[in-house]
């Protein structure tokens, strides 16, 4: 009789059976030629040299205390940015009614949209012939730079010379899901890791007592990428995204229950330890230490989390600038708990906010009503976000990122053909804005720009490898050192295509 | 093996079976050799070419670094055409990969005719139309951009020359800012390191997450007590002491450090960029710090410090954050 096999003997198979051709050919190539390099230094009697021939290669150690998983490490190059606050407006803004100042589409509204526009090219939405249609809001130049804004974002207006705008993004996915994973994960495909886990898995998180790397949710809507957009993707899953709550209890369950003290709650992780760490004694599995861990993550959080995460502890001054209100669960709540953890060392802090989605067939979802309301609800908290950061000198290492996953057409949208009830524009990956500011980033400066109906684009196109290669360089890394081995292949942020740093967005 | 190695046949004295004597044959393939030459350079000119050069015949043309080429012509090659026309593939039996290579042409002749834009068939190829099946690069590449475009011109127009200087062409279209990542030499990174290692490994295991090497190349120290609060106060920064010269920025914002510090900043010789926000510290941190030169960035926000402390400084292009809006 076949005796069953053990948990912990399927666990090496397993571990065996992962063993690839591609490790065992990587393993040998790189034994050799260090061997082969090390002989060349000591042939030569440069010992230093055969050190360095054996280091050159060998990419960057990530190697950590696997109980101490966030443990801080330099990057590469001394970084302009420590942190990174990344404004999603997830549904896509429109450029067109923002930042994108275009008189001669204006000057066709209502005219049929050329034939040229239309060839080739899928929409969400869109059949037959749209019309074309101008902004429907009106632009007007500020601050020392001159730049066009439309005259929805007042409070920003009054930073324009503090942003480096980009209008020249590009992505090739169209519709929502795909698109923000792309820009959060680097792949339109699940299970990539997000740009907060590979930082935080690079760099780790200063403060222990708190996640590296957290997501804040507003606008009443769950993006549609879902929680894979902060997902850790392949790698370890204690680097993934931690989505606290906006409204009440940041985190639930986080305050000990009434007739419980602190001291049970020890001795309680205590034993659920020792059982783990017998686990993992048996099994060896690094997500038994990733559950370790995150234990003890949740049993030193009780005392900061919810200090960070308390805005009733600004002064009202302070609360009244960013246009928050205690108890609720806004965008200007979550800006200014943003800057309560980029001061507590927290690595990476996502905002989501829905509802940018302006087909113009509903009225929330239109470019004359709740397109106005979301422009209501975001301009004074990241106008704010960005005062109240440079006060502090935070805005010097902090990275500031505001954009959504695509564009909008500079066509009207025509659902079925028909006019809709509304005004409002279709999903357009070809051509949309985005702008930076705070650690690093050139301001006062537009870069790119896109044809005179705002369609295409016609000088330094930006792809989204781009401006993660961008981000990751003024976080201290080079992308392609930023790397994590699953499958076989060193796996990147930028993945295997060419992706470049803009040079012209470093200050 | 052991035996006698078998007899093949009657010995041939100076003529085989065809009855063509050594001498003639030598003869023959002599000039069979000299036929495929000349055939292999009526083809491919580029042979001839690196023939002349390896015997000598002929300079092996360089292009001299800082030269326009070397500057600005070769990165364009670099990012457009090599992957095609290297030293890989060498598709249409052209390389573009340096300047010998460019001048020898390929399978059609020359690629360039200097001073001569028209007969310049590199010029014609990446001007034809993206849907012409000559264009290059091929259709679904990037297309040049108009600066590279005119760095090509320009320099075929300055007589496509491997040492003309980069500076010499007035009107070229400035060069593109490209980013470097520099190699971290560990070797030089820890004898940096090595005089104060064993003193950051312990202040390391007390403050955990305070202290960090400001990147993996390098020595400079970053301080962030801000992350312990009220439990980091003048004894704790007291405590630093060892590594104040390697300090280069510091955070101790929300800390209780007061004035009775001050001379600990003046010991943080390298010190670049300071926070204290919301702190107790006063007039005396602020003359301390004014005293440092090589200060770049100083906040100050919920001090007793104002704005009027740094006014020298501030004329020095040292940046002050002292209050909220």
């Amino acid at each position: 009789m076949v005796k069953p096999e053990t948990e912990a003997r399927a666990f090496r198979r397993h571990l065996l059976e992962a063993q690839t051709r591609r490790h065992f050919l990587g393993m040998g190539g790189a034994g050799l030629g260090a061997a082969l390099c090390g002989l060349t230094a000591w042939l030569s009697g440069d010992a230093g040299a055969a050190q360095q021939a054996t280091h050159a290669d060998a990419g960057l150690d990530f190697s950590r205390d696997p109980a101490r998983p966030m443990t801080p490490l330099p990057p590469q190059f001394a970084p302009r940015a420590k942190r990174v606050i990344y404004l999603h407006m997830t549904g896509a803004p429109s450029q067109l009614e923002l930042f994108e100042h275009k008189p001669v589409l204006t000057k066709y509204d209502g005219k049929d949209c050329p034939e040229s526009f239309l060839a080739g090219k899928r929409f969400a939405f869109i059949t037959g012939v749209p019309k074309l249609m101008g902004t429907q809001h009106p632009f007007h130049q500020a601050g020392q730079s001159g730049t066009w804004i439309s005259d929805r974002l007042p409070f920003l207006e009054k930073h324009i010379d503090d942003l480096c705008i980009i209008r020249s993004m590009h992505t090739d996915q169209f519709n929502h899901a795909p698109a923000q994973l792309l820009i959060q994960t680097g792949s339109a495909r699940l299970g990539a890791a997000s740009f907060g886990s590979w930082v935080t898995y690079g760099l780790g998180s200063e403060n222990q007592n708190l996640p590296g790397f957290i997501v804040l949710l507003s606008g009443g809507k769950t993006p549609d990428g879902g929680k894979q957009l902060w997902n850790s993707g392949f790698l370890p899953s204690v680097y993934q995204g931690v989505q606290c709550r906006s409204h009440g209890e940041p985190v639930l369950y986080l305050d000990n229950p009434a007739d419980a003290d602190r001291n049970d709650r020890r001795r309680l992780l205590d034993a659920v330890q020792a059982i783990n760490t017998e686990t993992h004694k048996q099994l060896g599995s690094p997500e038994t230490v990733t559950r370790i861990a995150q234990y003890e993550l949740a049993f030193r959080m009780q005392m900061e989390a919810t200090d960070a995460m308390d805005i009733g502890r600004e002064p009202e001054s302070i609360r009244a600038l960013y246009g928050a209100k205690q108890g609720e669960a806004s965008f200007a709540n979550n800006c200014l708990v943003a800057r309560r953890l980029a001061e507590r060392g927290v690595r990476f802090i996502q905002l989501y906010h829905a509802g940018w989605d302006t087909h113009g067939n509903v009225k929330q979802g239109s470019l004359n009503e709740g397109f106005v309301d979301r422009c209501l609800e975001v301009d004074q908290p990241m106008a704010a976000l960005i005062a109240d950061l440079k006060a502090r000198g935070m805005l010097e290492d902090t990275l500031v990122v505001w954009g959504g996953e695509f564009g909008r057409t500079p066509m009207r949208e025509n659902r079925g053909g028909q006019e809709s009830p509304f005004t409002g524009r279709d999903h357009h990956p070809g051509a949309f804005t985005m702008w930076m500011t705070g650690g690093g980033v050139k301001t006062g400066m537009s870069y790119g720009e896109t044809d005179e109906m705002g369609y295409e684009i016609v000088k330094d196109p930006v792809g989204v490898r781009d401006l993660h290669a961008t981000m990751l360089y003024l976080l201290g890394f080079d992308h392609h050192k930023l790397h994590y081995p699953y499958q076989g292949l060193n796996q990147k942020l930028t993945g295997v295509n060419p992706a470049h740093v803009v040079a012209d967005l470093l200050a | 093996m052991g035996q006698p190695p078998a007899q093949d046949g009657p010995a041939v004295q100076g003529r085989d079976k065809a009855g063509m004597t050594v001498p003639r044959f030598l003869a023959l393939v002599a000039v069979a050799t000299v036929a495929l030459f000349a055939l292999a350079i009526a083809v491919r000119p580029s042979f001839g070419a690196r023939v002349a050069e390896a015997a000598g015949l002929r300079q092996v043309k360089v292009a001299t670094p800082g030269s326009f080429y070397a500057a600005r012509v070769a990165p364009v090659m670099e990012a457009h055409c090599t992957s095609c026309h290297g030293v890989n593939r060498d598709k249409g039996k052209l390389r573009l990969d340096s300047f010998a290579h460019l001048s020898h042409g390929g399978r059609g002749g020359p690629v360039v005719e200097a001073g001569n834009i028209p007969a310049s068939e590199l010029w014609t190829r990446v001007t034809l139309a993206p849907d012409d099946p000559k264009a290059m690069p091929p259709k679904g590449k990037q297309p040049l951009s108009r600066d590279e475009l005119a760095v090509l011109r320009l320099w075929i127009e300055h007589g496509a020359s491997p040492d003309l200087a980069a500076g010499a062409i007035r009107n070229a279209p400035p060069p593109p800012k490209v980013v470097r990542f520099d190699n971290v030499d560990p070797v030089r990174v820890a004898q940096d390191r090595a005089p104060l290692a064993k003193a950051v490994e312990v202040l390391q295991q007390r403050f955990p997450g305070v202290i960090a090497y400001a990147a993996r190349g390098s020595a400079d120290i970053h301080v962030n007590a801000a992350l312990m609060g009220k439990r980091f106060g003048d004894a704790e920064l007291a405590a630093l002491a060892p590594l104040a010269g390697r300090i280069v920025e510091f955070d101790g914002s929300r800390t209780a450090i007061t004035d009775a510090s001050a001379l600990r900043f003046m010991a943080m010789a390298q010190l670049r960029r300071v926070r204290l926000n919301d702190t107790a510290v006063g007039p005396e941190t602020a003359k301390a710090l004014a005293s440092i030169r090589s200060i770049q960035s100083v906040a100050v926000t919920g001090t007793g410090i104002a704005a009027d402390d740094f006014r020298p400084q501030a004329g020095r292009g040292v940046k002050l954050y002292a209050s909220i809006p």
